[in-house]
């Protein structure tokens, strides 16, 4: 036996119904501009009541009094693809990464343009220059020297540069990177503190259903943080959001607990070194943190301990230092330095044996006399030793009379014992401090050596050194050939070898390369990031039209449904107020 | 798909500013006027121009380095075509010197103007541009080429940087003789040890003086007056062998036999390196003080670094002034008469060419002979050196020689008279008053009677300086030393000074060596009946010839010798200027020296047996300076033969400057080139580097249009909705 009023129990589910739909439709409506928010729907079904159970109204052979008990909902539902987030996510990590590359490359190129503003290659040339100048003049006239010194002065002092701005981006990204980790960190922080939320509010709802709200709030936190590093996400049964990083869980909403990340002091291990709470090293494929890990830690063929082969800042960081060193190095070298410290044209300021580009300097010698690389370089025979001068000293020897010589004792200062007399001691070969000298006769002339026939004897000595040369320029020639040396091997074999001006080249293309690389990876992120973004709007973000749509849909359907108890009404009328009346 | 509003809104804002990104950077392009400003925004673009930068860096320095050449080149050429004319004028003089009356005077002008010419080549040669010496090599000196004097003040010796053109004949063994070159681009290949540039791989801008004006000679010794040693004194000399240099030291001994011993056990130990690796056979001083090296020139310079005492060298390596004997033209067995003159005395030596089939010791055997009459006529000095010497070494074999004086050797006239007439027709005599120098102090005043007249002079420190100051004194010229090595005479216009030691306090005492007065004697017993003799009467340095014909009886022979002696030199009064007595005793009636040498006559078609010893210098301004000497000294077969040379030397200098011609071209050339270069580089850069205007306008009017339409379509960008129309 149906009951009386089952009826308007349905159109009131009904009505309810259709005015939770608007309700919904009002929402999407209203969210259509929020950030994160998801579309949401009433996950509606037909409402069913089972014979099975105790129905005090039915009648025990017949189901048909419980029929059409109308509509009812499970909950509101969001509609999500849990995939393309995923791979949205992926996607925004590489994009992040990427730009961050760029940014930070592109502010060295800044730092070692050579096209739009005055460049190493500049700079050298005009040292070059200098020098091929100088060859074309007198090596003692000072003037065009100075020019030379100048030239080398400015060169030092564009690498004083270079190394000071790469240093400057180097400290200004350390910092940068410090402060994401803190706002990562307290990212994490809210996320849990949402996580005990959505756990709290999440068992007031039916199995499948949960505070939507809450959900697109912490997906909007969950986007954010796949731009730091490629991450791993996946919803507990309590509603809660679980999240790893790397591979390392960095959050729990079964233990509302999140691993922190922590960077090592920079400036005591000179690397960029993160590491989770849990104690595991952050390592990541992409994500804006991978970015910083390797402009800080990319060191190219000079990475050592904690850095990586990447280009980044101590790359191009060392690529200067190894263009200083070795320019200060081979020319140093073929100053002579190598013999005669004195020779040295590049030196370090601050006093390190290692020349960088941050220390590199003309050295004092060279600036207080421009001419000494004008001095000409040649062997001398004696010492087998290179020498230099603007004249070429050779010694003529002098052919003269052999005068007798003995060994005499000394003091340890050099200077002659004598005896009682003023005269010279002699002494042998075991005497410990002692020196041969001239032997002299009763009238202070010394004595000659002389053969068994009562001859002289001949000796040849060294004369006195006579200049031979003053216009030879061999030594700024052989400096300025030094530029043309294409076997140069610049710090790493592995890395370059060739000439000081292909090295600039070198270096400029592979900031340049390693930018068009690293851009032409972000366009392709941002394209697919923008195409995910439109895939997950196309799924989840509501739809004008749709929604009208459905608005229209439901306020019909509500006056339908309103209609539907007018009938119901007219029914019960009927039946309460016309039956038995017959007549009235 | 759903197109929802943010996919419309996001789209929309994504390109608009896609647009705006590519339009700024379009205006970018346009206003810097660079195609890229980062090479990142166009890496092979970028590493292309990085090249093109840096080869257009060396395409400009190249430039400029060539241009810098080029100053140099023009300068030399123009320097060398100067001297391209004087050397015409050398010539010139030289041939009219040459067809001039043989006139010393005559002669002498035209070595003066020779000598003036010299001086200019050499201020030519010492041109100096932008500060440096073109010819000086690497040198800075402003004046590379030196000119040596000799006592008389006439140019002798031409050097450079210090060293005697003629000492080496490899110009590269000179100071500064490396080329200094400078990087034109032609790809400077250096050694990266030594140093060493490739030539090929720079050019010049230096050019070695001793290689463009020549260097050396085809042989040469160095002569060192032996009498200039003094004992005790420190004596230091650079000596050249085989272009190699060394410095020695000696301390003059007592004996010129010493001296040389000690200076070739010098000489032993200098070159001993050299020797043992063949560099130069071992440079000797033979016992006449020539230092000779064979197949090598030897030259030797005073050092004056160390202070020590100036030798007093002849460097016989372009004109010089000994005679020698022409071995080729002796004849085995032959008997040969020749004059010798040393200083001012004349005699003649007859001997008898040797006839060993070996020819070596055949010329030995003939010098030994020519010695041994020389000593007979000449004698020896105190210490038994011969006076007048023929050299018996191998590079200056047959030259005549006397210490400090100049010997000139001619053939005699052959007279057929036996040789024993000849020998026994003049004895040798000392006619004229010598001061000893030897027995000078230096810094000491002495007082000397020259003529009567007294005279006061300090001894110098060098032999040099005491006879310069005696000159200054007297104003007489100095000849000598002879018979003493260590004393000199006086010229006193035709005569000789009578010197007479004067003994004053307070000066130190002179030694004068008197007059020995011995007289030369003609054996008028030896005479043959009817034949003609001649006989070479030398009086106040005029050398006559008289011819008188012999008879066996003497008193006949004199008579007919005194009327020869009459015609020739005249009467004075009654008597004859020069009278010969019954024992054959020549004398003059004012007491000054006659010499008489017997004269043999013989063809003229005959080789001569003694002739100068000619050598050429290989450099021209040496050569200039020879013959001028050799005019002075009325050598006038020596100026004819450097007309060849200086012609020759011209001819070289045409090609040398045909060949700066021919280097200048290759600058011009690789300017040319370079410049060409640089325009083609600049196109490169422009179309690496500089913005594609026309195209980049276009292109950012496209944009901004672009642009535009894209605001204008922002009113729709959110379309009309459902909502739009229900009611």
């Amino acid at each position: 036996m149906r009951a009386t009023f089952m009826g308007f129990e349905v159109q009131k589910r009904t009505l309810m119904m259709a005015q939770k739909n608007q309700d919904i439709v009002g929402n999407n409506i209203s969210n259509i501009n929020t950030p994160g928010y998801t579309r949401q729907r009433v996950d509606m079904y037909s409402v069913y009541v089972s014979g099975l159970g105790e129905a005090r109204w039915s009648s025990r052979t017949s189901m048909l009094s419980m029929q059409g008990q109308g509509v009812n909902a499970y909950g509101v539902s969001q509609i999500r693809d849990i995939y393309i987030d995923k791979r949205y996510r992926e996607n925004v990590a590489i994009e992040a990464d990427t730009d961050k590359r760029m940014t930070i490359l592109g502010e060295l190129e800044d730092i070692m343009d050579n096209f739009e503003t005055t460049g190493l290659q500049l700079k050298t040339k005009d040292f070059w220059a200098a020098l091929q100048d100088y060859s074309e003049e007198k090596p003692d006239s000072t003037e065009v020297a100075t020019i030379a010194v100048n030239a080398a002065v400015n060169l030092c002092r564009m690498l004083n540069d270079y190394h000071q701005r790469i240093c400057e981006v180097e400290d200004t990204y350390v910092n940068e990177l410090q402060d994401t980790i803190g706002y990562i960190n307290k990212m994490l922080n809210e996320m849990t503190d949402l996580n005990e939320k959505i756990e709290k509010e999440k068992f007031h709802y039916a199995d499948n259903y949960g505070p939507n709200e809450l959900y697109d709030h912490m997906n909007l936190y969950i986007d954010e943080l796949a731009t730091y590093g490629e991450i791993e996400v996946w919803q507990n049964k309590n509603g809660t959001f679980n999240v790893k990083m790397g591979g390392v869980e960095i959050l729990n909403g079964n233990d509302l607990k999140n691993s922190q990340i922590y960077m090592k002091d920079y400036s005591v291990y000179g690397v960029c070194d993160l590491y989770f709470e849990s104690g595991q090293d952050v390592i990541l494929q992409s994500g804006m943190l991978k970015g910083y890990q390797d402009m800080l830690n990319g060191n190219g063929v000079y990475a050592t301990g904690g850095q990586s082969g990447a280009y980044g800042i101590p790359y191009f960081k060392s690529a200067v230092n190894v263009y200083a060193r070795t320019l200060a190095e081979i020319l140093n070298t073929a100053n002579g330095a190598e013999q005669d410290a004195s020779r040295t044209m590049f030196e370090s300021s601050t006093g390190d044996v290692l020349i960088t580009a941050g220390n590199i300097k003309v050295s004092d010698n060279w600036r207080e006399d421009p001419t000494m690389i004008g001095k000409v370089r040649y062997l001398n025979e004696k010492t087998g030793m290179y020498e230099y001068g603007f004249n070429q000293k050779t010694d003529t020897p002098v052919t003269q009379v052999k005068y007798q010589k003995k060994l005499y004792k000394t003091n340890y200062d050099g200077t002659w014992i004598l005896d009682e007399n003023g005269k010279k001691i002699e002494a042998d070969e075991d005497t410990k401090y002692a020196q041969y000298d001239y032997v002299f006769d009763e009238n202070n002339n010394p004595v000659p050596v002389r053969d068994a026939a009562g001859n002289l004897v001949y000796e040849t000595v060294d004369g006195t050194a006579s200049g031979e040369v003053n216009l030879q320029n061999t030594n700024v020639k052989y400096l300025f050939s030094q530029f043309d040396n294409k076997k140069i091997v610049f710090g790493n074999a592995h890395d370059f070898s060739g000439s000081f001006f292909e090295y600039i080249g070198f270096i400029s293309n592979r900031l340049g390369q390693t930018i068009e690389y690293e851009t032409a990876r972000n366009e392709t992120a941002v394209i697919t990031v923008d195409e995910l973004l439109d895939a997950r709007d196309a799924v989840s973000a509501p739809q004008m039209d749709e929604e009208g749509i459905n608005m229209l849909n439901y306020t019909k359907w509500y006056n339908a449904s309103a209609r539907m108890v007018t009938a119901l009404d007219d029914m019960l009328d009927k039946l309460i107020n016309g039956t038995g009346r017959v007549g009235l | 798909m759903r197109i929802t509003n943010s996919i419309l809104l996001r789209g929309y804002n994504r390109d608009l500013n896609r647009l705006m990104t590519q339009k700024t950077a379009c205006e970018r392009r346009i206003t810097s006027t660079r195609k890229f400003s980062r090479a990142s925004e166009a890496p092979l673009s970028a590493a292309k121009a990085l090249n093109v930068r840096k080869s257009l860096y060396y395409t400009e320095q190249y430039t400029e380095n060539l241009k810098t050449a080029n100053k140099f080149y023009t300068e030399a050429e123009t320097s060398l075509l100067q001297v391209s004319d004087k050397l015409a004028t050398i010539r010139e003089t030289l041939i009219a010197a040459c067809n001039t009356t043989k006139d010393a005077e005559e002669y002498s002008i035209y070595g003066e103007q020779l000598e003036m010419i010299a001086k200019e080549l050499v201020s030519i040669f010492n041109t100096d541009s932008a500060g440096r010496a073109i010819f000086g090599g690497e040198s800075d000196d402003s004046m590379p080429f030196g000119l040596i004097e000799d006592s008389t003040g006439h140019v002798q010796t031409v050097t450079y940087h210090g060293v005697p053109v003629n000492a080496m004949n490899d110009p590269n063994a000179f100071p500064y003789s490396k080329p200094v070159t400078i990087d034109v681009g032609l790809g400077m290949d250096m050694d990266q040890k030594t140093q060493e540039v490739n030539p090929q791989s720079v050019l010049d801008i230096s050019f070695n003086g001793a290689k463009i004006t020549g260097c050396g000679a085809d042989r040469g010794t160095a002569d060192i007056d032996l009498n200039s040693i003094k004992v005790d004194r420190k004596y230091c000399f650079d000596v050249y062998a085989g272009s190699i240099k060394k410095t020695i030291e000696f301390t003059g001994k007592a004996t010129q036999e010493d001296n040389v011993a000690e200076i070739n056990r010098a000489l032993e130990v200098a070159f001993s390196k050299e020797v043992a690796y063949d560099k130069v056979k071992q440079p000797t001083m033979d016992i006449n003080g020539v230092i000779y090296s064979e197949g090598s020139i030897v030259n030797a310079v005073n050092n004056t670094t160390k202070g020590a005492e100036k030798l007093s060298i002849d460097n016989d390596a372009g004109y010089t002034d000994k005679c020698k004997l022409n071995f080729a033209a002796l004849k085995d067995n032959t008997e040969y008469s020749i004059d010798v003159t040393v200083g001012s005395i004349t005699k003649s030596i007859t001997f008898v060419a040797d006839d060993d089939p070996d020819p070596k010791k055949r010329e030995e055997n003939t010098i030994d002979l020519i010695q041994a009459e020389l000593d007979k006529v000449f004698g020896t000095d105190d210490d038994g050196n011969h006076i007048c010497y023929i050299s018996k070494n191998p590079v200056t074999k047959g030259c005549f020689s006397a210490e400090g004086q100049v010997v000139s050797v001619e053939d005699s006239m052959k007279m057929t008279v036996d040789t024993e007439i000849q020998r026994g027709a003049t004895v040798t005599s000392e006619p004229y008053d010598q001061i000893d120098l030897v027995k000078l102090n230096a810094g000491n005043k002495y007082v000397i009677k020259v003529n009567g007249a007294e005279k006061t002079f300090t001894a110098g420190n060098t032999t040099a300086d005491t006879i310069k100051a005696i000159e200054e004194a007297t104003g007489l010229k100095a000849s000598g030393p002879f018979g003493d090595k260590k004393s000199i005479y006086f010229e006193d216009g035709d005569s000789f000074a009578k010197l007479g030691e004067v003994d004053k306090a307070d000066f130190g005492v002179i030694a004068i060596k008197p007059s020995s007065g011995a007289k030369y004697t003609v054996d008028l017993n030896a005479l043959n009946d009817g034949q003609e003799y001649c006989l070479k009467v030398v009086y106040n340095n005029k050398a006559k010839i008289i011819s008188f014909i012999g008879s066996t009886d003497p008193e006949t022979a004199r008579s007919n010798i005194q009327g020869a002696l009459s015609d020739m030199f005249g009467l004075t009064g009654a008597h004859a200027k020069i009278s010969i007595d019954e024992d054959g005793v020549v004398t003059a009636y004012d007491g000054n020296p006659v010499s008489v040498t017997t004269v043999l006559t013989g063809s003229a078609s005959d080789p001569k047996v003694a002739s100068r010893d000619v050598i050429y210098s290989n450099n021209y301004l040496q050569l200039t300076i020879d013959a001028a000497r050799a005019l002075r000294a009325g050598d006038i077969d020596y100026a004819n033969g450097c007309i060849d040379k200086i012609v020759m030397a011209n001819e070289h200098l045409l090609v040398q400057i045909a060949d700066l011609g021919c280097n200048e071209d290759f600058i011009d050339f690789n300017i040319e080139k370079l410049t060409t270069r640089e325009l083609n580089l600049c196109e490169r850069q422009n179309d690496l580097e500089i913005t594609d205007a026309e195209k980049e306008i276009t292109l950012w009017k496209t944009y901004e249009a672009l642009y535009n339409a894209c605001l204008q379509m922002s009113s729709s960008v959110v379309p009309n909705s459902i909502f739009n129309y229900i009611r």
